[in-house]
């Protein structure tokens, strides 16, 4: 039983004044819930918005986008946080807090509840990400890899089954991309699942995963 | 004649955070240089210092010599822009229009150029882009390639003799690389142009005359 | 010479645009004023402005508006009571005049953004620096709407990232909704702030300084229907003004 489906998803770009750019014809994907897969393909082909309708925000044309067999049209996106992480190219964008404590306990202090003790949790996931030493800098001043691992870190605050990355490597240096290297690994080890765009080809080369590429019109092959 | 030369110089925030310590860097006109190192401060605020960008605002210290074209950085004024065009990591953060020509005619307007020498200069860089065909669309929907290109012409048609590259592959597509770094061999042997690419990815060097590393704030020969 | 292609000069539309919108803030009579709405319709019409497909988008707010404009107008007092329930004054004759200004002079405004949407960006620049009005208001504004759906893409990722810690943000009590939508803004004005700074460098590296002398790739020519429309227009609104 397949995680995560995308069934005979057609979906176009409306544009002004055309009839608009096909971006899938028929698309269809599966994996299951501790897959690890990257998916690579040029710019612009539909990386980033195949990542958008498995996390509900873009809706296909016609298809079906199923999540653990539930229709993901039908989900709100707090259901699908439930189970879903979802780690923007610019993380910045997903960090509201001033300090890393704060910005861990964000959702929790909203009335997120998830099972097990989250100080321990909040302990563990700042020891996995080596968060230690920038607990007391602001997050507006932390690097870029600093503020993606506090990202990471809320995600894992929720107790994910799956993480999507969207282009988790622009602007990062080589030490920091093994870093990242690492994490992954480490995750997909304790059981969770991950989805990595990214067409950075060293990077994803390097990682222990099923290695798709998409091409035109939402056709799927594997990499050689 | 020397397209850049930096004699000395060393810069610092406070006496703590020294950013460059002592650095001395000859590049001939018509040369390639490649700067990697990792992720901090050193390289892009190198680069600023040679366009002029570098935040006057803070408080710095700055010593030692910075030339351009055998003149002292400081006596260009405002004419510096003509002289050293930038393309950062991210096009969006570069592109102001909706309309690919408006972008790319701006500078040249700003510049007070006549009709005539807008139309001269946009024959030329345009062909030598081999970007005509993308002149009448929006930004907005072009790939992360398709803007870089953008950015480019609309630098080069203000006859810029340095052109300074902070990581401006980063949201670039392989097809679209390879054709910039065409593109950029080309300005530096056959335009005489002086190069500078700060990179993480050193597969982006290969065109390179010479590649230094700046690690710590100081600047070391790696490759030739 | 490249020419742009238009039907009118978005000269004649700025200038039309500010003639309308100018008079029906000092127009004081009902018929003057509805007559001032009918005639920006028709200038609409005439540049080929898509008014339904504006006000269709506009729905939303429009209903809100008259549901204000009826909230504000019924049940004043003074002037002739026209529609009496139970002894009690709901509508008189001032507030329907009030209500029919209200929405008249929205709709001129509306018609008039519909007017000046049908120029390009680039042209409407033009013509406003062919005016001889400064070119920095309309590059401000210009770079605004290139940046408007990249702000509101930004605030929808950082609204789904949001969501996706399974916060579910319509069922928050209503202090905790509030606070949370503060907090959604923290990322976003971030990154508006670090965008100006880098655009605004973008625009002086090529060599743009405020108030000096620059050339323009486009120039404009006005036409005989051109003036002939600018003329018509203004002997219109005078026409009625004077009525």
């Amino acid at each position: 039983m397949s995680y995560y489906q995308l069934k005979d998803v057609y979906y176009t770009i409306k544009i002004k004044g055309s009839s608009g750019r096909a971006i899938f014809e028929g698309l269809n994907l599966k994996f299951k819930k501790s897959d690890f897969i990257t998916l690579s393909g040029e710019n612009g082909i539909g990386k980033t918005t195949l990542t958008k309708m498995l996390i509900g925000i873009i809706k296909p044309d016609s298809g079906v986008v199923l999540l653990d067999g539930d229709d993901v049209k039908l989900l709100e996106c707090y259901e699908i946080g439930k189970k879903i992480g979802y780690l923007f190219q610019n993380p910045n964008i997903q960090l509201f807090n001033r300090s890393i404590k704060e910005e861990l306990y964000f959702a929790s202090d909203y009335g997120v509840k998830t099972s097990g003790d989250i100080n321990q949790r909040y302990k563990d996931i700042v020891e996995l990400l080596s968060l230690e030493k920038a607990l007391n800098t602001p997050i507006v001043q932390l690097s870029q890899g600093e503020q993606q691992r506090v990202a990471i870190g809320t995600i894992l605050m929720n107790d994910p089954e799956f993480i999507i990355l969207d282009e988790p490597t622009v602007g990062l240096d080589e030490e920091r991309k093994n870093t990242l290297k690492d994490t992954l690994i480490k995750l997909n080890n304790q059981g969770i699942g991950l989805l990595v765009i990214s067409h950075d080809k060293d990077f994803i080369d390097d990682l222990p995963a099923k290695h798709l590429v998409l091409n035109k019109g939402g056709k799927i092959c594997e990499k050689d | 004649m020397y397209g850049i030369e930096l004699n000395n110089v060393k810069f610092s925030y406070n006496k703590n955070r020294v950013i460059l310590d002592d650095i001395s860097l000859k590049v001939k006109q018509g040369e390639i240089i490649g700067i990697i190192g990792p992720s901090g401060e050193g390289k892009t605020t190198l680069l600023r210092l040679i366009n002029g960008t570098f935040n006057r605002g803070d408080k710095y210290q700055l010593d030692g010599e910075i030339k351009l074209l055998d003149v002292e950085i400081l006596d260009y004024g405002d004419q510096l822009y003509q002289k050293v065009g930038t393309i950062y990591q991210n096009p969006d953060n570069q592109i102001i229009f909706t309309n690919v020509i408006d972008e790319i005619v701006f500078g040249m307007e700003n510049h007070q150029y006549s009709k005539d020498l807008m139309d001269e200069k946009l024959d030329e860089i345009l062909g030598l882009l081999d970007i005509w065909h993308l002149v009448k669309r929006n930004p907005n929907n072009l790939s992360g390639g398709e803007k870089q290109l953008i950015v480019l012409a609309s630098i080069l048609c203000l006859d810029v003799d340095i052109l300074l590259l902070d990581e401006a592959f980063a949201a670039v597509d392989a097809e679209r690389e390879n054709l910039i770094i065409d593109v950029i061999k080309k300005l530096a042997k056959e335009k005489n142009k002086t190069i500078i690419m700060v990179e993480h990815d050193m597969s982006h060097l290969t065109i390179a005359d010479n590649v230094y590393k700046l690690l710590e704030g100081k600047l070391c020969h790696i490759i030739n | 010479m490249k020419k742009i292609k238009h039907i009118i000069d978005p000269r004649v539309k700025i200038l039309g645009v500010a003639i309308l919108t100018g008079f029906i803030v000092f127009e004081q009579g009902m018929l003057q004023q509805v007559l001032i709405g009918v005639l920006s319709l028709g200038f609409a019409v005439y540049v080929g402005a898509d008014l339904i497909g504006i006000l269709k988008k506009l729905r939303r707010f429009l209903t809100l508006f008259f549901t204000l404009v009826i909230i504000q107008s019924f049940f004043r007092s003074g002037g002739n009571p026209l529609i009496t329930v139970l002894g009690i004054k709901i509508v008189t004759d001032q507030g329907l005049y009030m209500a029919i200004s209200y929405v008249v002079r929205m709709f001129v405004i509306i018609a008039s953004g519909a007017v000046i949407s049908t120029s390009s960006m680039r042209t409407t620049l033009q013509g406003f620096s062919q005016l001889k009005l400064p070119y920095v208001l309309g590059l401000m504004t210009s770079i605004g709407i290139r940046f408007l759906p990249i702000l509101g893409e930004e605030i929808q990722n950082a609204y789904t990232s949001m969501s996706l810690r399974g916060i579910n943000v319509k069922a928050l009590p209503i202090k905790k909704r509030i606070s949370i939508i503060g907090s959604l803004f923290v990322p976003i004005v971030f990154s508006a702030l670090n965008r100006a700074q880098k655009i605004s460098e973008s625009i002086e590296m090529r060599g743009y300084v405020v108030g000096e002398k620059r050339t323009s790739y486009y120039t404009l020519k006005m036409v005989a229907k051109d003036y002939i429309t600018l003329i018509v227009l203004t002997g219109l609104v005078l026409t009625i003004t004077f009525i």
